[in-house]
């Protein structure tokens, strides 16, 4: 053996990893020579130092304790998929004979059947057919009002079911005054069959029936003026489908709608319709969009299944839209003002704490370069700090951590206060924002919504957008959320301490860096395809359209003075097609749009719908115009089509879905129908576990487990309804217009 | 809570209970091996809290996976396994970031008897190895603190990270001669 050889050695001669031989041959050498030897001291020295240096450290107290906690929470997380079989008892093999077990006049309840849909949605063939059903209803007046379930087989491999949607039942003797109208409005479940097709979302069957487009953020103009529950009052009369229409624009930056469901949820609170934005659920997931580099935004728009069977089906038009990712390296100066809550409600919860962490973090994250001013208010405003350098970060975390509840809440006042001193020294180049922090509920001043509307709306005109941060279960979600839109600013909602930081983590990447502005996004359907649903948009009035369009002048206006963009808005001649404006669009964010539609009967390929984008891209500072065809082929094969479907477009309809199903389920419960709002919420469950298990998918898996956590709750009331007639009634009320009173 | 029976009994009973749905049980594997789960991560990437949560993961991990779980492997290199691929990950999406110059709570061995200038000297000694390790490159500190961690055999090295053995071998001969440089600069 030579010395280079030897040297090789070493290292495994000293872990006693050599064979014998290699181990007797290289001691040889080493007897011999004083060079390795010497090397092998070194070497031996550097091992007992690292040996020496790597031992193992004691734990951090409570480990045990802590993880045991979070490996609860995910065999939780796992279980509730287990929990779906323990509901879903029946297991049925190929030879599925449905008429023969549906037995006649029997007392047993047949219950949602989703998972043939779902397993050939997924691009797969039908290996496990289950059907669920449910034995275990107690409600008797629940069982007699369901028919019983249908089911086809059509050609073998693609099964289609239909399934009987419950006749709206009589309303409890404990429901003083329930209004029958209201279940015979289309808002209601009408006793119309809804068929389930491979997609496994419902499809309506006559005009009217079914899950009607589910309405996005309330406009101003339909909003009900203050919070006085008055049972009688009808909903508000659907909007018809309008190709030709403005839509709700459903961007908004932040997590707050969903993170405020999940919160809520884990409070055990019935969640209220208006509570969930539909875009919130695809929002939370990784989007796989192209990210452009030389333009602000990437358009792309496709259709959930590639292919479509000649005579004709319904699929989904999706369009993404996705922003440029940059660091915010250079972020310009900020002039923040923020509103602190410091009422008597701020106690309750930990709201306080979870706040003033949040304010802290904010300060902690300006520079000398940024100013800030802090107003605290509660029965009185207080401007606590006037707008000035961020140079004495000690100042302001000193009155921050010494605030303590106070009474009232005079949210107004603040605001007010909030804006003036933002107003006293505007950024020209920089950003001008108020950011309030609140769990919104105001008890002293102004309590109007709208009025609040119109305050953020008229500082935005001053250059000063808004952002709130709401905090706590019981709080006024329309004020916060209709502030931070009329403001062109997030919202947020702080779920717990953890979420503190995200939040302005999130809000400082976003809110310096709009990339795109005045987005008018046109969706020009081809002849012949039909308009089916809008998910979490619908048609704005001749008002909101007149708004939005003069919003988007003004921004059209501003971006030139600011930018030198050419204004390409001030007239703007009418388009066919479905428009959405949206305001502005944050860099590194991503959104999605989707619509349902019918393709007619065809042959070959047909043109499904042109997508054309316009916006004033601010990175490169020009006006940018896109455009995007989409068309599908035929075929003659079903299962090609089903085949043809696209995974990441089914993932985001399946989380508007879990939207809708929460949407559905409170629809449910507003009519004191229980045991409905449990099936709705168990059939997303199965289509929701079975994807998530088939893809292996964390997000899915993630909608699953709040919906199995959301049905604990919904099942809870009902004997707390047994037990408290009234609360019945008070339920109703709150649902329809404040939708958080129903706390533990 | 668990019997003290279980909490000498060997890894696969205690599993095999994990896997009956009882998940309490699990508290006893995680007592056996927070220890070496926590320095290892804590080695591999030099800050405590997130090292806290990364072995506080990997349990998690570790939990969800049981069923894939092959008892002809030994629990602890496992658990290694994902550490380690926990780590890494943490790693590509965090910067480099410097070791903190007091390292907290780790100086269990000063010797007793030993003067304050000696002892002294050996923690600035050990803080300088302590860097010179935590500067290795990923691929190569990851051998070094397994294998000096628990005196890991090569060939368990080399299941832990899906490397055929001769990598492992030169890898750490590599990373030792690193350290040797390293360490001679700084004496000189």
């Amino acid at each position: 053996m030579n010395c280079a050889n030897c040297i090789r050695y070493l290292s495994p001669y000293l872990d006693g990893e050599l064979d014998r031989e290699t181990r007797e041959r290289a001691e040889d050498h080493l007897r011999s020579c004083q060079s390795c030897q010497r090397e092998l001291e070194k070497l031996a020295r550097v091992v007992a130092q690292v040996d020496e240096t790597v031992v193992e450290l004691p734990t951090p107290a409570g480990f045990t304790q802590a993880t045991m906690a979070k490996v609860s929470a995910a065999a939780q997380a796992r279980g509730w998929r287990q929990q779906l079989r323990e509901v879903f008892v029946v297991k049925l093999g190929e030879s599925l004979k449905p008429r023969n077990w549906v037995p006649a006049g029997s007392t047993v309840i047949l219950v949602a059947l989703v998972v043939v849909g779902t397993l050939t949605v997924l691009g797969r063939k039908v290996r496990n057919t289950f059907v669920s059903v449910n034995t275990n209803m107690t409600s008797t007046e629940a069982e007699s009002s369901l028919s019983p379930l249908e089911l086809y087989d059509e050609d073998g491999t693609t099964l289609y079911l239909e399934k009987a949607m419950p006749v709206p039942q009589k309303a409890p003797p404990w429901v003083a005054g329930a209004p029958t109208k209201r279940q015979a409005a289309p808002g209601g479940m009408s006793g119309a069959p809804v068929r389930l097709t491979p997609g496994g979302a419902p499809t309506q069957t006559s005009p009217g029936a079914g899950m009607p487009a589910v309405p996005g953020p309330a406009p101003p103009a339909l909003m009900p003026k203050t919070a006085k529950p008055s049972p009688t009052s009808a909903p508000p009369p659907p909007i018809p489908l309008d190709k030709n229409g403005y839509y709700g624009n459903t961007y908004m930056g932040g997590q707050g709608s969903r993170d405020r469901v999940e919160k809520l949820i884990a409070s055990g609170v019935v969640v209220s319709g208006k509570q969930v934005k539909l875009a919130a659920f695809p929002r939370r997931y990784g989007q796989a969009f192209r990210i452009p580099r030389r333009t602000a935004l990437n358009l792309e728009a496709t259709t959930e299944r590639t292919k479509i069977v000649s005579e004709g089906d319904s699929t989904y038009l999706q369009v993404g839209l996705q922003a440029i990712k940059r660091e915010g390296a250079r972020r310009p100066p900020l002039n923040i003002a923020l509103a602190l809550d410091v009422s008597g409600s701020m106690g309750d919860e930990n709201k306080l704490v979870y706040a003033k962490a949040a304010a802290a973090r904010l300060v902690d994250r300006l520079s000398p370069r940024d100013r800030l001013a802090l107003v605290l208010f509660e029965s009185t405003v207080k401007v606590a700090i006037p707008t000035q350098g961020v140079t004495d970060k000690q100042r302001y975390q000193g009155v921050i951590a010494a605030v303590t509840p106070g009474s009232n809440t005079d949210l107004y006042g603040g605001l007010s206060a909030a804006y003036q001193e933002a107003a006293k020294h505007l950024a020209g180049d920089g950003i001008n924002q108020v950011i309030l922090l609140s769990d919104g509920l105001p008890t002293a001043g102004v309590s109007d919504v709208v009025a609040f509307r119109k305050l953020a709306e008229k500082y935005v005109e001053k250059g000063i957008t808004t952002t709130t941060v709401g905090v706590g279960v019981d709080f006024n979600e329309e004020l916060m959320m209709g502030v931070a839109e009329e403001g062109k600013g997030n919202y947020h909602f702080l779920k717990d301490s953890s979420s503190t930081d995200r939040v302005f983590q999130q809000e400082f990447q976003e809110m310096a860096n709009a990339v795109a502005k005045a987005l008018r996004l046109r969706l020009r359907l081809a002849d012949g395809i039909e308009l089916l649903k809008v998910f979490g948009s619908q048609a704005l009035s001749a008002q909101q359209t007149a708004k939005v369009k003069a919003d988007e002048k003004r921004i059209d206006k501003k971006v030139f003075e600011d930018l030198g963009i050419v204004p390409d808005r001030q007239k703007q001649k009418e388009e066919p097609g479905i428009k959405m404006l949206i305001p502005h669009f944050y860099q590194n964010d991503s959104h999605v749009i989707m619509l349902q539609v019918r393709v007619p009967k065809g042959r070959g390929s047909r043109k499904v719908a042109d997508v054309y984008l316009k916006y004033k891209d601010l990175v490169f500072a020009k006006n940018r115009s896109e455009h995007v065809a989409v068309s599908v082929d035929y075929t003659s094969d079903k299962t090609e089509m089903v085949r043809s479907a696209q995974r990441a477009v089914v993932k985001n309809r399946l989380g508007f879905e879990t939207g809708e199903a929460l949407i559905q389920a409170a629809r449910f419960i507003e009519q004191t129908n229980l045991s409905a709002a449990v099936r709705t919420l168990d059939e997303r469950m199965v289509v929701l576990g079975v994807a998530a298990k088939e893809w292996n998918d964390r997000d899915l898996d993630r909608d699953g487990a709040l919906l199995a956590q959301y049905k604990t709750v919904v099942a809870g009331l009902d004997q707390r309804f047994a037990s408290n007639p009234e609360l019945g009634q008070y339920l109703r009320k709150s649902l329809t217009y404040s939708g958080y009173e129903l706390t533990r | 809570m668990p019997s003290q029976s279980l909490s000498l009994s060997p890894d696969e009973p205690i599993i095999a209970r994990c896997l009956a749905g009882e998940a309490e049980a699990f508290s006893v594997l995680v007592d056996r091996y927070r220890g070496p789960i926590y320095s290892f991560a804590y080695r591999m990437i030099g800050d405590a809290e997130e090292a806290n949560d990364l072995a506080q993961e990997t349990f998690v991990r570790a939990y969800r996976a049981l069923k894939r779980f092959s008892t002809d492997r030994k629990f602890l290199p496992w658990l290694f396994t994902i550490a380690a691929n926990l780590c890494k990950s943490w790693l590509r999406r965090a910067p480099h970031q410097p070791l903190p110059l007091e390292e907290i709570a780790d100086c269990p061995e000063a010797a007793e008897g030993s003067s304050p200038e000696h002892e002294a000297a050996s923690r600035l000694y050990r803080q300088q190895v302590r860097q010179a390790i935590h500067s290795l490159p990923t691929r190569y500190r990851v051998i070094i603190i397994l294998r000096h961690l628990r005196d890991m055999s090569y060939e368990e090295i080399s299941e832990t990270l899906q490397l055929p053995v001769s990598t492992v071998e030169h890898r750490l001969r590599t990373a030792r001669e690193m350290l040797r440089e390293a360490l001679e600069e700084e004496v000189s």
